[in-house]
């Protein structure tokens, strides 16, 4: 899809659609408080009336309409009205409970997105200056031959603030629940990848036969290697077999662990877990692999029990080995 | 046009995931589509190195550019504390970096208020204070430096130390004064509790986490399944409710910000607690604790406590703000001499009622040693009790000592209550005897606690204590019953009971459907093999297996690492020492000896490495040595290999700071090979003595 250039970035006296196109509002509610009459008068029937149930419902709107201007300072960005409106839009789409939209909204992060996503220049520098840094460091990450850095900075700030043709602009989508520093950091790393996978139609390799291309090529290890030259085949399918047996949870860990080399403290802040419980979720996950093909070798191979045992006291140790030094 | 693929979880749904809002199920159903899904599964990834401290974000960066994160030392509701280096002054110091949960109050204004106490607090140095040393926000993420403390929270001291009453009440007083110098400063702490106090290792008590309750907005703890309801009229409408309920004041239930004598009150929980090993007020949830701090309906004391000190506690405990201590001061004075009365005879009841008018210091009639002096580095500065315990105490706090007394000033510091006597003297002054009330009644545990200890145990690997602290669930509510069932199982397999661990974690194993008999049999066998004692197994093989297994376990441990290693040490020499291990070393291909070799080889590896990781070179460059004699031990002796016995390769490879170590162990072995081929021994044991 051709990208328009991002004329409204320049360009910040121009009118602009509002990203999410308020209903027109009441004029008997204008009257008495402005910005709450837009509210009000944006939303649903059906929300009003829950929205109007909240205790205090006049006191937490006025609060979240006054939250931006502490945050950010006095400025000319959005009105208040019109912030008034884009709040409303946003609640009227939102699957969840007034209530629990409410108590998740981040009014200060909204307010930014809103006034980045009309094109607003103070708001988009406001922008840059808050995440520019966070995201520079991500494009360095994601940074190849022939797509530096700077080439992806580009591209994710035009599908950031760009209007698309028949569409708004990325940034419109962020609906005030949750940070906005989480929001940017989803949206980025997933521009990133899109932009910096390979070309073409690349089947997507199962989890299960990249796991396998992770044990340690023969030659780096002689027992391993006497084991795969005598038992590769085997081996190797009763490893997929074994893959499979595993439950998705498990095999995502596995992943994170062994092919994208997550630490347990990452882990752990990815699930908001306690380092203990993600050292066991990995330990478990690895153990029900270490197992599973275990006994799908036995079956393989028709092995008794004792004799499998000594093969795989080999196996066992050897991957245990090969996985702790994948994890440095 | 939107980025995700069709099919794919919109981005809403992975920023969710990373703020810790997505329920439970839908992170399962987001890992089964990541799980097919290579691109949203390295989207996964990506975020979770952007997100944690070690990669991504802060890229190997500094934290304010002066901290560099090391390792993590604890999670809490608030945030997580990290081990960390201040590159400016070149020491240790612990970050915690708090999570803005930021519900009602807008962030900048709630930011601001905690960066006021915040600096306020750093003003403040006393010797049970945990010092704050800085505070700062990156990435609108806020974290603050305090004093790295070598020690334990109250909570795990208890179970450590096991300490008698009169040395938790030593800690406590210690504790409190700390409370008193913030309270002195305008500063109340909002979230007195256990986990709070910490007992450094050389005795001194500190106060840590001030003022951080009224930042992170709601703290109702995520396992409570029914947070008290918002009451009307306060601050709860917006959602904040600060504090922890089970040590939250009644006052502080009802949604009001907390202060000095809300402080008092969840320092008596806390004690109450410490004391007796359980709460004062019972309940399931916080809105049934609520009720009960209400009530002011203690649960019964006992347990050898003098009912002195639990009078006293009840006094604290009082519902109504105006009926406790009127200052935290007179709550220690109370305290103090509580503890110090002997079981005398009546008349004592009469010094009681002087003492506790403040005309006789506790101290002028007993012979009970003072508590240990803290290193008092700014003792001077302040009036604490340890400082002049000779001063007779005045049931009004005396007026704000020196340093405190600007500050005081300008926060108007009011020790509420301080106008009317209160009514408590009188109880205390009804002391009778000393006699330890008889227990009663089941105590109340709160379940999720007890296994949350236990877990900290079985990371720790006390199975003696964890089945202790097992022992005191009555009965177990249904969603807890799992965790509580696995627990037992390691515990007792850590206690050395192997057999009754596999029982109790037997059905855990045969109810997993995607098991095969032969998959939960390993599987169980694999547990065994990392949680009981090396001795308990019966064949060499798998002693050597479970030695290896642990080194692993121990080598990422935070808990007594040393110890650990070196009781794997001695398994893994005893083990060399076996026959059937000694056999081998003169034919390492002879039938079964490629097995032994193998298993000994990496067995003394993880030894090894788990010593390097603890940075003990010494034993980390014997072990090493050891090991490369295992290794090239499958070789017959002869002129080629016989310079390869002696090569410590590990050290390098895992710990380089231990050459020196490394060199002199290399020497010592080679030493031990010429002699015994001076000797003409053909078969050179591949160890050599200390």
């Amino acid at each position: 899809m051709q990208l328009t250039r991002a004329a409204t970035v320049t360009r910040p006296g121009r009118t602009l659609p509002s990203c999410t196109r308020p209903r027109r509002p009441n004029r008997l509610a204008l009257v008495a408080d402005t910005a709450r009459g837009r509210f009000l008068g944006a939303l649903s029937a059906k929300r009003r009336a829950d929205f109007q149930a909240l205790a205090d419902w006049e006191k937490r709107l006025a609060a979240v309409l006054d939250e931006p201007a502490e945050t950010w300072g006095e400025n000319t960005w959005l009105t208040r009205d019109d912030f008034a409106a884009e709040i409303a839009a946003r609640l009227d789409r939102d699957g969840e409970t007034v209530a629990s939209f409410w108590d998740h909204l981040r009014a200060s992060d909204l307010y930014l997105a809103c006034a980045c996503a009309r094109g607003v220049s103070g708001a988009i520098a406001k922008f840059e200056q808050t995440f520019g840094g966070e995201i520079g460091r991500t494009a360095r990450r994601f940074e190849r031959r022939g797509l530096a850095a700077d080439d992806l900075q580009q591209l994710l700030r035009n599908k950031l603030f760009a209007a698309q043709p028949g569409d708004l602009p990325k940034i419109a989508s962020y609906t005030g629940q949750g940070f906005l520093q989480n929001w940017v950091r989803v949206t980025t790393t997933r521009t990133f990848i899109d932009a910096t996978r390979p070309q073409g139609d690349t089947p997507e390799i199962p989890i299960a036969d990249e796991l396998v291309a992770m044990l340690p090529e023969a030659g780096a290890d002689p027992e391993l290697e006497l084991l795969k030259r005598q038992h590769l085949a085997h081996f190797k399918a009763a490893f997929a077999e074994a893959v499979g047996t595993l439950d998705a949870s498990d095999r995502v860990v596995l992943r994170q662990h062994l092919v994208e080399r997550l630490t347990i403290d990452q882990i752990g802040a990815l699930y908001h877990l306690h380092r203990a419980t993600a050292a066991r979720r990995v330990v478990k996950a690895r153990e029900a692999l270490l197992v599973a093909t275990r006994s799908a070798l036995a079956a393989r191979l028709g092995l008794s029990e004792e004799q499998l045992e000594s093969v795989l006291a080999l196996i066992a140790s050897r991957m245990e080995a090969s996985v702790e030094r994948l994890l440095k | 046009m939107s980025t995700a693929k069709p099919g794919c979880p919109s981005d809403e749904i992975f920023t969710r995931l990373v703020e810790g809002l997505l329920p439970e199920d839908e992170t399962r159903a987001l890992e089964a589509h990541c799980d097919g899904c290579l691109t949203c599964a390295r989207l996964l990834a990506e975020l979770a190195r952007a997100i944690s401290p070690s990669g991504g974000a802060g890229g190997g960066g500094l934290l304010g550019d002066r901290y560099r994160l090391l390792e993590p030392l604890g999670a809490g509701g608030m945030g997580v504390v990290y081990a960390a280096f201040d590159t400016k002054l070149s020491r240790k110091v612990a970050v915690k970096r708090l999570r803005e949960t930021g519900l009602g109050t807008p962030a900048e204004k709630r930011r601001g208020r905690f960066m006021r106490e915040a600096q306020l607090l750093a003003s403040l140095s006393h010797p049970n204070v945990l010092t704050v040393h800085d505070v700062g926000g990156a990435d609108r993420e806020l974290y603050v430096v305090m004093e790295l403390v070598d020690g334990a929270p109250v909570s795990r001291w208890l179970s450590e130390a096991r300490p008698d009453w009169r040395k938790i009440i030593d800690v406590f007083l210690q504790a409190g004064r700390g409370l008193v110098a913030a309270h002195q400063l305008g500063i109340v702490h909002r979230d007195i509790k256990p986990d709070n106090i910490l007992v450094a290792n050389n005795g001194r008590v500190l106060v840590g986490d001030f003022g951080l309750a009224g930042l992170a907005g709601n703290l109702t703890p995520v396992a409570d399944p029914s947070p008290s309801p918002p009451s009307p009229g306060s601050l709860t409408q917006t959602g904040t409710v600060l504090g922890t309920p089970a040590y939250m004041s009644p006052e502080q239930h009802d949604g009001k910000p907390g202060d000095a004598l809300s402080d008092q009150f969840s320092f008596a929980v806390s004690l109450y607690e410490s004391l007796h090993g359980r709460r004062p007020f019972a309940g399931r949830s916080a809105s049934e604790i609520a009720a009960a701090t209400r009530s002011g309906q203690l649960a019964p004391g006992g347990d050898g406590v003098p009912r002195a000190i639990d009078r006293v506690l009840s006094t604290a405990l009082q519902p109504d703000p105006g009926r406790r201590y009127g200052s935290m001061e007179d709550l220690l004075a109370a305290l103090e001499s509580a503890r110090e009365r002997r079981p005398v005879a009546a008349w004592a009841a009469g010094v009681v009622v002087l003492l506790a008018a403040g005309a006789v210091g506790a101290r002028v009639w007993t012979h009970h040693p003072a508590p240990p002096t803290p290193p008092a580095t700014v003792a001077a500065k302040t009036t604490t009790p340890e400082v002049a315990p000779q001063l007779p105490k005045s049931p009004v706090p005396p007026g704000s000592p020196s340093t405190a007394a600007g500050a005081a000033a300008a926060f108007e510091v009011k020790p509420p209550g301080d106008s009317d006597p209160p009514k408590h003297r009188r109880q205390l002054a009804q002391a009778d005897t000393e006699a330890p009330a008889p227990a009663q009644g089941p105590a109340p545990v709160d379940p999720k606690a007890v296994l949350d200890r236990a877990d900290k145990l079985v990371e720790k690997r006390d199975g003696k204590a964890c089945l202790a602290a097992l022992a005191e669930l009555h009965d177990v509510p249904a969603e807890l019953a799992a965790r509580a069932q696995e627990l037992r199982g390691d515990c007792e397999m850590l206690a050395g009971h192997c057999e009754e661990g596999r029982k109790i974690l037997q059905p855990m194993y045969d109810a997993d459907r995607r098991n095969s008999p032969g998959i939960a049999k390993g599987l169980l066998g694999a547990r065994a093999a990392r949680m009981c004692p090396v001795n308990s197994f019966p064949s060499g093989e798998s002693r050597l297996i479970a030695i290896y297994l642990q080194a692993i376990l121990a080598g990422d441990s935070r808990y007594e690492q040393s110890r650990w290693c070196g009781a794997l040490q001695r398994a893994l020499l005893a083990e060399t020492q076996t026959k059937e291990v000694q056999d081998c070393f003169g034919d390492m291909n002879a039938g079964g000896c490629r097995v032994v070799s193998f298993n000994l080889n990496n067995a003394y590896e993880r030894v090894t490495d788990c010593f390097l990781r603890d940075k003990n070179c010494r034993e980390g460059a014997r072990m090493d040595v050891m090991q490369s004699q295992v290794a090239w031990g499958a070789i017959a002796v002869d002129h080629e290999s016989i310079n390869r016995f002696c090569n410590p390769d590990r050290i390098e490879e895992v710990f380089t700071g231990c050459k020196a170590e490394g060199e002199a162990a290399q020497r010592k072995c080679q030493d031990h090979v010429d002699a015994a081929r001076r000797a003409g021994d053909a078969k050179v044991t591949p160890l050599y003595p200390r």
